[in-house]
């Protein structure tokens, strides 16, 4: 598929729309760039390039050389190429190659509520076939969409923060039996719900060092190192109640004080 | 002890130049925020050490201004700029002779104009950047830097993109200013859990965030935001004060919108007739601003004409009553948290003069009320060298944008550009890995199509797709730099020899020309751990 793209790619976009009026007929006309042509001719389809979102907003994913990219994945150690590519949730049901794109779906947060989930043009049903994307929260099914797979978007919408969401889009026979088509997406949490301060409940001295005076010099004092035990330090007295407020040594309670001063109201920015 | 009040301004533009227009309008975002904002400050903050007042501010300064700013061609043009509005200022002193009031705004005008442009060709000698450095070697400033083309990283991918953006960030502020930043500006306030981590391997000792990222409600920092946190990986990160943050930004409550302020709308470039304006002022015909604007806030319709007087006095009543709220502020907090408060209160620094026209008097008004208080002027460096007793915890997800959130630069409108760039993320990582150990020859190529990704992933032009102005400059500039990659990378990937290309886009867009893509490459092709 790669290859076929860039060698469509090379072309001039006459030379594209002559080809695509051989291969697809009339209708070529509405077919305004060189990317929804390049999409038309690689899917066999006017609709591929004609649905969906507008031309500005058209972003082809059928390159085999780029992996999708998902947004604020779990947090998790630094994977290697080889197995971030490997599939996590479809071990029981095996991809089907013929119809199976090599890179995962890409889910984007929209907004607080909802996904956006993009599939490759490679990825499609056999006949007969109806696609559904399947959309999991915490390894539990969350919804089930209907998707038409030219369309090669869908938005999930109304989900809700804290969970971890992966979308996998799978096809079903006549006869109900469902098979996973490619590779799910990789995890997504929503912003910023799913993340709230939180505290050690440890306070340590900070030791200060100056900087080396050399601009260059690549691994200068940088704190950037663990905080060692020791360094840590207990704060006399210092005891988190229930309702968030503290007590210093002397028994003055800071919390509701500090709750009247740490307003909870943020301005309006005026240029954001 | 003292309790310490930390002013930071975060100075930063889009990088912009046009060299195939005799004019651009985007350019003139440059030029307006130079005249109005750069020069005004440093005017302030030169005067203020020549006095011997003992103050201490924090600026960051993106490396895409700095590129601006030593860029012969902008400077140029900046000059050009100045020189149109002193030669507007006399036309508009013989035009307005018969109408007093007006003449006496128009002549406070000219002479303003006369004056910025004596700071920027005699004073400052077009050199911003020197200046700024003469500032924080006397002890006035601590420059601090900013994502290298200030992209919102909390949404950016994959993980390599976001460290080269911190990496080349500290990378060009050491170059330009011959010593590694301590302080991180992340753009927008834009923070994700992890981002101390890449911050930390550049020896960064200390960030910015909102609010809400150290907590709200029972949840909160035990000392809320007016103590740093320390984060596992040692990087200490302070957070916005709410109330000194809203005594100035609130659209409402907010000092700006005082009655006897400029108005920053009402703008002569859209009331002057053309002729009257010159070819140079109004680029193809459009109608756009000069800079002269004659009428203050007054708060209803018709808009009154602006005393400059007035304006400066109510500025110092503001300055007066900000430096009396932080030392209340501070005594109360004291009191409470029975130690020293840090009062943090960032600002961008383009408020200051362009949108708040009295701005830059207000702040020379607080630092020289505050010099003379109990109330400690300190940077955040200033405050981690009291060796301070600090919680350790793990900030919130936020940003200063709207809702607190991401949704300003990631929502409908912006999602099809965020994803283009991410992907093109993803090629550079596996470009660099695939080829940049390979062949030296490849090196150009790798750092032309690393340049145009960086350029892509600015912040700015997500927030102005976003909020549709000047969206489809913005878009074309991302389609644009992405566009040019996709060459690149297809080039490189088929071994062609592109250095014609390359050397095109190098001088299309001269910035990061010591660029390295180490820090694109995957951590396992980097030697680091898996």
């Amino acid at each position: 598929m790669a290859s076929e793209r860039d060698r469509l790619e090379k072309l001039t976009v006459v030379a594209l729309r002559d080809l695509a009026k051989k291969k697809l007929g009339a209708g070529t006309s509405k077919l305004r760039t060189k990317a929804m042509l390049v999409d038309a001719l690689l899917s066999g389809s006017l609709e591929t390039a004609s649905s969906g979102q507008p031309v500005s907003q058209r972003t082809p994913l059928s390159s085999a050389k780029a992996k999708p990219a998902p947004i604020r994945v779990t947090k998790g150690p630094a994977r290697s190429r080889t197995t971030a590519r490997k599939p996590v949730e479809n071990a029981v049901v095996p991809a089907v190659a013929a119809s199976a794109p090599s890179e995962p779906l890409l889910a984007l947060p929209l907004d607080a509520q909802t996904l956006l989930v993009r599939w490759p043009a490679s990825a499609s049903g056999a006949a007969g076939e109806r696609l559904e994307l399947e959309v999991t929260s915490d390894g539990r099914p969350e919804r089930t969409v209907p998707v038409a797979a030219r369309s090669r978007h869908a938005y999930v919408r109304s989900l809700s923060a804290g969970p971890v969401y992966r979308a996998r889009l799978v096809a079903r026979s006549p006869d109900g039996r469902r098979r996973v088509i490619g590779l799910p997406s990789r995890p997504v949490v929503f912003f910023p719900q799913a993340s709230a301060f939180r505290t050690a409940e440890r306070f340590v001295q900070y030791a200060w060092a100056e900087p080396a005076a050399s601009a260059q010099s690549a691994g200068e004092a940088a704190p950037g190192a663990p905080l060692p035990p020791d360094a840590e330090l207990a704060v006399l007295g210092l005891t988190r109640s229930a309702g968030g407020s503290a007590t210093s040594p002397s028994g003055s309670t800071a919390g509701p004080v500090l709750g009247w001063l740490v307003s909870s109201r943020r301005p309006t920015s005026f240029a954001n | 002890m003292a309790g310490t009040f930390a002013l930071v301004l975060h100075a930063h533009l889009p990088y912009v130049r046009h060299p195939e227009h005799a004019h651009s309008v985007e350019e003139a975002w440059l030029f307006e925020a130079v005249a109005d904002c750069y020069l005004p400050l440093l005017d302030v903050f030169s005067r203020l050490a020549e006095e011997g007042i003992a103050y201490r501010v924090t600026v960051s300064l993106s490396p895409t201004l700095l590129a601006m700013w030593s860029d012969e061609l902008l400077r140029e043009r900046c000059a050009r700029y100045l020189h149109a509005r002193c030669e507007l200022g006399r036309r508009e002193m013989e035009r307005t002779v018969a109408d007093a009031g007006l003449r006496e705004v128009a002549a406070f005008h000219a002479r303003r104009f006369e004056g910025i442009r004596e700071w920027y060709e005699v004073r400052f000698r077009r050199d911003l950047t020197s200046a700024f450095r003469r500032l924080a070697d006397g002890g006035y400033l601590e420059l601090a830097t900013t994502a290298a083309t200030h992209a919102f990283l909390p949404i950016l991918q994959p993980p390599e993109a976001v460290r080269a953006q911190i990496a080349l960030g500290v990378r060009a502020h050491a170059a330009t200013f011959g010593k590694r930043p301590l302080g991180f500006w992340l753009p927008e306030c834009g923070y994700a859990a992890g981002l101390e981590e890449p911050l930390a391997a550049e020896g960064i000792r200390y960030t910015f965030l909102d609010s809400h990222a150290l907590g709200e409600g029972a949840s909160r920092a035990r000392f809320g935001v007016y103590a740093p946190v320390l984060t596992e990986s040692g990087v200490a990160v302070f957070a916005r004060d709410p109330e000194s943050s809203e005594q100035v930004w609130s659209g409402e409550v907010g000092y700006p919108a005082d009655p006897l302020y400029r108005e920053f709308h009402r703008d002569l470039g859209f009331e002057l007739a053309p002729e009257r304006l010159g070819p140079v002022l109004r680029p193809a015909g459009r109608p756009g601003f000069t800079g002269f604007k004659y009428h203050r806030v007054t708060g209803s319709e018709p808009k009154e004409l602006y005393d400059p007087a007035a304006g400066e006095a109510r500025a110092m009543e503001h300055a007066r009553h900000f430096a009396a709220r932080r030392l209340e502020q501070s005594r109360l907090l004291e009191r409470a948290m029975q130690r020293p408060a840090a009062i943090v209160a960032p600002y961008d620094a383009e408020l200051f003069g362009h949108w708040w026209f009295e701005g830059p008097r207000f702040l020379e008004a607080v630092l020289r009320e505050l010099s003379q208080s109990e109330l400690r002027l300190a940077t955040p460096a200033d405050v981690l060298r009291g060796e301070p007793l600090l919680e350790v915890g793990a900030p919130a997800a936020s940003s200063w944008g709207k809702g607190g959130d991401d949704r300003t630069w990631l929502n409908p409108r912006t999602g099809a550009l965020v994803h283009s760039v991410n992907r093109a993320g993803l090629e550079l990582r596996e470009l660099v890995s695939s080829f940049g150990r390979l062949a030296r020859s490849r090196c150009s190529d790798l750092r032309q199509a690393a340049r145009e990704l960086l350029l892509a992933q600015a912040s700015d032009w997500l927030f102005l797709v976003a909020n549709q102005t000047f969206a489809g400059y913005a878009e074309a500039r991302v389609r644009e730099h992405l566009e040019a990659f996709g060459r690149l990378a297809s080039g490189i990937r088929s071994q062609k020899d592109i250095a014609g290309l390359v050397s095109d886009r190098a001088r299309r867009w001269p910035i990061f020309e010591m660029l390295d893509v180490e820090p694109f490459a995957e951590a396992s092709d980097r030697g680091e751990g898996q």
